[in-house]
């Protein structure tokens, strides 16, 4: 077994193959992103969380939306990742969920 | 006419900020235009020849091609370059158009539209496309 998995502790998934268990900031990120994309009328997400005063982390989503109503939709998705980021007992870690929609899908433009 | 920018109009609210892209309010209106009867395609024969250029390379998008705006916090304003179908009544089919703009943008994006200034440059008749090139070989 090398250095990293001994420290890590085992037991988890991340020790079994050798890596240490994402950071917080990567399961903030992983979850919004997740969260994001299975939002209906979301096309596809990238995300990135940053550390913010406070001890939180800030999530950056850039977003490619369908035809539906934008400043609804980033509601919903804001909504969703807060109340995910609760049932993974991920709260008190959640800080600010900026959004920025950058693109529009249209509906015959995933027919290429 | 309007400027195309590449600012964005931020949303405020408590946990966070929404910001849609200049572009994407742009594309909405290529959308719109194109979806009225009559409406052959948009923009100018430059912007069109470039825009089959940048198109084949992978950049640019034809939804967006004639079309500029100027996005406020909460108004935008609208300038679109049309090709209409021969025949088509062009005052009804403007009037459709600015209609339809007006209708996808505020529905879509939210935003008020002060203004949709729209340039008809070029009437297309059915027939006007050159014929492909025979295949020299089967």
């Amino acid at each position: 077994m090398g250095v990293r998995a001994s420290r890590s502790g085992g037991g988890d998934a991340a020790s079994a193959v050798g890596r240490p268990p994402a950071s917080l900031r990567r399961q903030l990120e992983e979850l919004a992103r997740e969260v994001a994309a299975a939002t209906p009328g979301v096309g596809s997400a990238a995300c990135t969380a940053v550390a913010v005063p406070g001890g939180r982390f800030g999530v950056a989503l850039r977003l490619a939306a369908e035809l539906v109503p934008l400043r609804p939709l980033a509601d919903e998705v804001r909504s969703r990742i807060v109340t995910a980021a609760v049932s993974a007992g991920l709260a008190e870690a959640l800080g600010p969920v900026d959004i920025a929609i950058d693109d529009i899908v249209a509906p015959d433009e995933g027919d290429a | 006419m309007a400027q195309e920018t590449s600012a964005k109009s931020p949303l405020q609210s408590g946990r966070g900020t929404t910001t849609i892209a200049d572009t994407v309010v742009q594309k909405v209106a290529g959308i719109a235009a194109h979806e009225v009867p009559g409406v052959h395609s948009l923009g100018g024969s430059a912007s069109r020849a470039f825009g089959a250029v940048t198109q084949r390379v992978g950049f640019g998008d034809e939804r967006s091609q004639g079309v500029s705006v100027e996005v406020g916090e909460r108004e935008a304003a609208v300038d679109v370059t049309l090709v209409i179908e021969y025949g088509e009544s062009i005052p009804q089919v403007c009037d459709r158009v600015r209609d339809n703009i007006v209708k996808r943008i505020e529905g879509i994006v939210g935003l008020t539209v002060t203004e949709v200034n729209l340039t008809v440059n070029d009437l297309y008749f059915p027939g006007d496309e050159t014929p492909p090139e025979p295949q020299r070989v089967s």
